[in-house]
């Protein structure tokens, strides 16, 4: 199943998301359109609807399997939360909501003052969604991203945004609350992995064509020992987030998710800066596309929270568990 | 080339191994402290691993008809992490279960396996590797122990070093030249059974950093051996040793071998502690760590359960795990150093200091950190 997957999505993203489609929206340019023709390439294919149950007109996938989606989409650097509008729909279908139009992201914090003005001040891809899942605690609500005020909450290139809903609509669209934050570090945390095999992959390609010293680069030591450490650092993030998918249902559980964000975004320091050490001045420009996954990976460490962060929940929880032998803990609790 | 590692999980058949050894743990380590326990893979204790033997937990992946356990790369990995999260101690049999055995089963004659596995899993054989020599260290191929052709067998001479736990082994697994020249490299090298007692075998330990005996130098002067004691083909030694070394690094081992202290400290913090982010954090990053590289030791592990040879990935996991383990101590100092106002129980800092000084050995033993990487690199198409 997961080969499938793995070669369909490939298969669309390498024709409907290449690196100057990824520019272009990033950009802002050709506006809401360009990222409607890609939303569109992405509804037809059926995968915003893969863990909508089949009885609902859905695929009716696991979370599990649909880990290649969410691989790929970070191979390809997708600008829209694909990854995020398929896990919210998926859990919508369970109940009665009818499925909005378009594309959902899940906001990574919210405040809401007194006269009922919701903030968030990190949403991935909040520039760029239709919907943003809003999590209060005891209820989540859909809001709409045209009734926001949005400001990127990024450098260059970013899609994140810093939202603010004056008076928004308090009815409809809710769904259960408390977890949305361990959904979104899960789901993101394969999106980092396949960015991050994407970098090993062109470290490999360019480290093997480049020739200084009168042969490839690949041939010193020095380079060979970088990138396999490199390779490690990509290795144990591709297995963190195969943890944190592991689930026969829809939602991942909190601790496994914490496990695959903490690990994935523990990797980012490491193997973004050797494949930049790698490339040199060429990884550097904004021609070259190392840089659409290099930012990525650290804007994506920073969403629904860093290593510390995750660090700190999996710490606590297993000092509240009484655990006297980690190994207990990691295997009863963590690996999902 | 190096292959991804996928998730997979423990069969229930094997992981329902899991609760018969605890119980068997619980009550054979009761009372023993932990700085003892620490040793681990580097504890002897003959009597217990023959306790273990008779239990049926050794040679686990062996034929039943040559007295194994007849199960799946799996099963020992059960046994092992139970052995080794718990910090028994396992040095006697260690090297002869992980991959004396398995070599022997592979390469050996019918006449070798009857021989040495029954003995193996009966925990009476003991083995080393025979690997390293004065001149000879991660460049393994300019071995120059040489072994020539005589009527009844073969004649040994040369010096071995760093053999872990030489002087209380019956046996040892030596890579060896049997023809030609340090200079011809990977040809002309083979794998011999020195059995330990023999004429003109020399064996001395070396005390180590932690003032323990494990390592030994060992001296060949003329040792006259059989026919039989070539094992696999004459001249594949090296093919075999790359094989054998797959079976040594692909084990948990590689990940657990401080877990010990690990345990020791977060008891400490439940317990004596008040709860502080910088201390939580490293607790939970450890696990969080601790969990990944144990997914990956499965991983790999199912591809030793479907009969490949997972060299590269096997590297891979090592490197990482071993990283792991070299931080701990330094990262588990700082947090006990950072309120001297509290200070650790002494079993937890004798635990500490134990596992700091050992820890360089974590990235010598088995493969330098720089031989590994240099697999990986191979596996990833850069040499």
């Amino acid at each position: 199943m997961r080969e499938i997957i793995f070669d369909a999505m490939e298969q669309l993203l390498g024709d409907c998301c290449s690196p100057n489609h990824v520019r272009r929206i990033e950009r802002g340019e050709g506006g809401p359109k360009e990222r409607a023709v890609l939303w569109r390439a992405l509804q037809e294919s059926g995968f915003t609807d893969a863990l909508v149950a089949e009885a609902r007109g859905g695929s009716g996938l696991s979370l599990s399997d649909a880990y290649p989606i969410a691989f790929v989409a970070g191979r390809h650097a997708l600008p829209l939360p694909l990854m995020q509008t398929i896990l919210v729909r998926g859990i919508m279908s369970e109940t009665n909501a009818e499925l909005p139009e378009g594309s959902i992201t899940i906001a990574g914090d919210v405040s809401v003052t007194p006269d009922g003005t919701v903030v968030s001040n990190y949403v991935p891809f909040g520039e760029v969604a239709d919907w943003v899942l809003v999590d209060f605690g005891d209820r989540a609500q859909l809001l709409p991203a045209t009734g926001a005020q949005r400001h990127i909450a990024g450098g260059y290139g970013s899609v994140n945004a810093r939202m603010r809903w004056t008076n928004p609509s308090i009815s409809g669209n809710e769904l259960p609350g408390s977890h949305w934050r361990a959904y979104g570090a899960c789901l993101i945390s394969a999106m980092l992995a396949g960015a991050m095999e994407r970098t090993l992959n062109m470290t490999l390609g360019y480290a093997n064509d480049r020739v200084q010293f009168g042969r490839p680069i690949a041939k010193l030591q020095i380079i060979q020992q970088q990138v396999s450490v490199m390779a490690e650092q990509v290795f144990a993030a591709r297995m963190a987030a195969q943890v944190g998918f592991s689930t026969a249902g829809t939602r991942p559980k909190l601790m496994a998710a914490a496990v695959a964000k903490q690990r994935t975004s523990e990797a980012v320091g490491t193997v973004s800066s050797i494949a930049h050490s790698v490339h040199g001045a060429m990884g550097f420009t904004e021609e070259y596309d190392l840089q659409l996954f290099t930012r990525r990976m650290h804007e994506w460490r920073l969403a629904y929270g860093t290593e510390v962060y995750w660090s700190k929940i999996i710490g606590r929880e297993l000092l509240a568990a009484g655990e006297s032998r980690t190994l207990d803990f990691v295997r009863q609790s963590l690996a999902g | 080339m190096i292959e991804s590692l996928e998730l997979t999980s423990i069969p229930a058949e094997d992981e329902a191994l899991r609760a018969s050894v605890r119980a068997f743990l619980d009550e054979a380590l009761d009372g023993v402290p932990a700085d003892v326990r620490a040793r681990s893979w580097m504890g002897y204790d003959a009597d217990f691993s023959r306790r273990l033997a008779a239990k049926g937990w050794l040679g686990l992946t062996l034929p039943k008809e040559y007295g194994g356990g007849g199960r799946s790369s799996f099963a020992r990995f059960v046994v092992v992490e139970e052995l080794l999260s718990a910090g028994a101690p396992v040095t006697a049999h260690w090297i002869a279960d992980r991959q004396s055995g398995p070599l022997i089963h592979k390469y050996g004659s019918e006449v070798q396996k009857k021989f040495y596995l029954p003995r193996i899993c009966r925990g009476e054989a003991f083995f080393c590797i025979g690997m390293s020599e004065p001149n000879s260290g991660s460049d393994l191929a300019s071995v120059t122990t040489r072994a020539v052709r005589t009527d009844s067998g073969w004649k040994l001479n040369g010096r071995k070093i760093w053999t872990t736990n030489a002087y209380r082994s019956h046996y040892m697994i030596a890579l060896v030249r049997t023809s030609g020249e340090p200079a011809d490299r990977y040809k002309g090298l083979s794998q011999m059974i020195v059995d330990l007692s023999f004429q003109g075998v020399t064996v001395r330990p070396i005390h180590d950093i932690t003032g323990d005996a494990h390592f030994c130098e060992v001296f060949f002067d003329d040792v006259m051996l059989g026919d039989d004691a070539l094992i696999g083909a004459e001249g594949s030694g090296w093919e075999q040793v790359t094989a054998e070394l797959a079976f040594e690094r692909s084990g948990p081992e590689r990940i657990y071998s401080t877990l010990v202290l690990l345990d020791e400290w977060l008891v400490f913090l439940g317990r004596d502690m008040p709860v502080d982010d910088g201390r939580v954090a490293l607790l939970g990053r450890m696990a969080s760590q601790l969990c990944v590289l144990r997914a990956m030791a499965i991983s790999v592990t199912e591809k030793l359960a479907r009969g490949e040879s997972p060299v590269v990935e096997a590297a891979l996991v090592k490197d990482l795990g071993t990283e792991f383990e070299q931080q701990m101590p330094l990262l588990i100092a700082d947090s006990l150093g950072d309120d001297p106002d509290r200070p650790a129980p002494s079993v937890l800092l004798k635990t500490l200091a134990y596992v700091t000084q050992i820890s360089p050995s974590f990235s010598l033993r088995g493969g330098t950190r720089e031989i590994l990487r240099g697999m990986i690199a191979r596996g990833l198409g850069l040499r």
